[in-house]
């Protein structure tokens, strides 16, 4: 059979495949669910492995989720913030405490609390808050997501702080490599927002935005974590140099690609039989592209990643 | 004029309704799992009721819906899990 003859076979209807695409015979819609699903365990198992073609990458950087936060801020009327060297060691310091206890929370297991890192940087804080991400691919949509939570969008548009600090830290938490962003927010003592003594944000379960009027008197450790140097620097700029490929943008694309295969499928069969009008006991195909193609616009709006 | 429109007009409904709740709770993975749960579920009972209404069922159909609505599953929830 020609290239030409099986495209027809499976793509049109013919006398060949009884007058209904084969791709859309029961048989060829189960065949795609097996691809996409071996195809998913297959890229699973390959991200498992030590063989390190699969990594993560990813292309947030700590300046462009200091743009994004401000401009979201700018659009809601309020200042934006300024960047602060000792909340963005703070950051780092809780990124490092993660990875070093392994734990994906705002505490950790040993019991220590967001506002601990901000004392040991040495940020005496009047309102602080924390917002966490990991397994973002870009700044977008790691602050889409971050904006469709209320706890995190309060944190990022809370007009009473003054203040922002970032890390963005490649690691391992849980055996699952990743990309850590930790985002914290303050207004420090000497600030200009005026102190509310007796205001008081409780702390939400997801995103955490407290009020504390304590000052903080630690001094400033020298830091020796393995964490974001410079601003400028991206986490891909800090992996070797081998290619790596991220397992849930392959999964993407493979379901993308078996997907699209589908719908011309579909739309050729119901081209064709309807320029024919042929008469045939089979599904709506109209119906099945409507669902299809809203199923791969939801697949466009999940995220790898995660938010806490 | 378009046959059985009201039948499209329902599925364009329920697919809008996904597609804003989809983008309203991305952050949520169990939520968009469930939303897509309930998607699929709905559009194979649209299916049988929409045959059933045209006078074109047969289980050969309701297989095929089945079938569309698990790809459409497999589809967010590898993705998801």
């Amino acid at each position: 059979m020609s290239i030409t003859a099986k495209f027809r076979h499976w793509f049109t209807p013919h006398h060949t495949n009884n007058f209904r695409a084969r791709l859309l015979h029961n048989s060829g819609i189960f065949a795609i669910i097996g691809i996409v699903v071996v195809g998913n365990v297959f890229l699973r198992l390959l991200d498992s492995t030590n063989l390190h073609i699969l990594g993560f990458t990813s292309s947030v950087t700590i300046d462009e989720v200091v743009r994004a936060t401000n401009e979201e801020r700018v659009a809601q009327g309020l200042k934006s913030l300024s960047y602060n060297e000792r909340l963005a060691d703070a950051a780092r310091r809780k990124a490092a405490n993660m990875f070093a206890e392994n734990y994906w929370a705002h505490n950790s297991p040993s019991g220590k609390s967001p506002w601990v890192w901000f004392k040991e940087a040495g940020y005496s804080y009047v309102y602080a808050g924390e917002n966490l991400a990991k397994d973002f691919g870009d700044t977008s949509r790691m602050m889409s997501a971050w904006m469709a939570s209320p706890t995190h969008k309060d944190n990022i548009v809370n007009p009473k702080y003054t203040e922002i600090g970032l890390a963005v830290v490649p690691g391992t938490i849980q055996g699952q490599e990743t990309v850590l962003v930790v985002q914290l927010f303050g207004a420090s003592q000497g600030g200009a927002v005026p102190q509310v003594a007796s205001a008081a944000i409780a702390p939400a379960p997801v995103a955490i935005a407290q009020v504390q009027t304590t000052s903080v008197p630690s001094p400033t450790q020298p830091l020796l974590i393995e964490s974001e140097s410079s601003r400028e620097m991206s986490p891909d700029a800090k992996q070797s140099g081998r290619p790596r490929y991220n397992q849930f943008n392959l999964t993407r694309a493979l379901n993308l690609g078996t997907t699209a295969l589908f719908i011309l499928a579909l739309v050729l069969d119901l081209l064709i039989a309807e320029s024919r009008v042929l008469t045939r006991r089979v599904g709506n195909n109209w119906a099945h592209i409507i669902f299809i193609n809203f199923i791969l616009l939801a697949t466009t709006i999940v995220n790898a990643g995660k938010i806490l | 004029m378009i046959r059985h429109a009201s039948d499209y007009s329902f599925l364009a409904i329920l697919a809008v309704i996904y597609i804003v709740s989809i983008f309203r709770y991305q952050s949520t993975p169990q939520y968009l799992l469930f939303a897509t749960i309930i998607f699929a579920v709905l559009y194979f009972i649209w299916g049988i009721f929409h045959h059933v209404r045209t006078g074109s069922f047969h289980a050969k159909i309701v297989l095929e819906y089945l079938l569309v609505a698990l790809l459409g599953l497999a589809l967010v929830s590898t993705l998801l899990i």
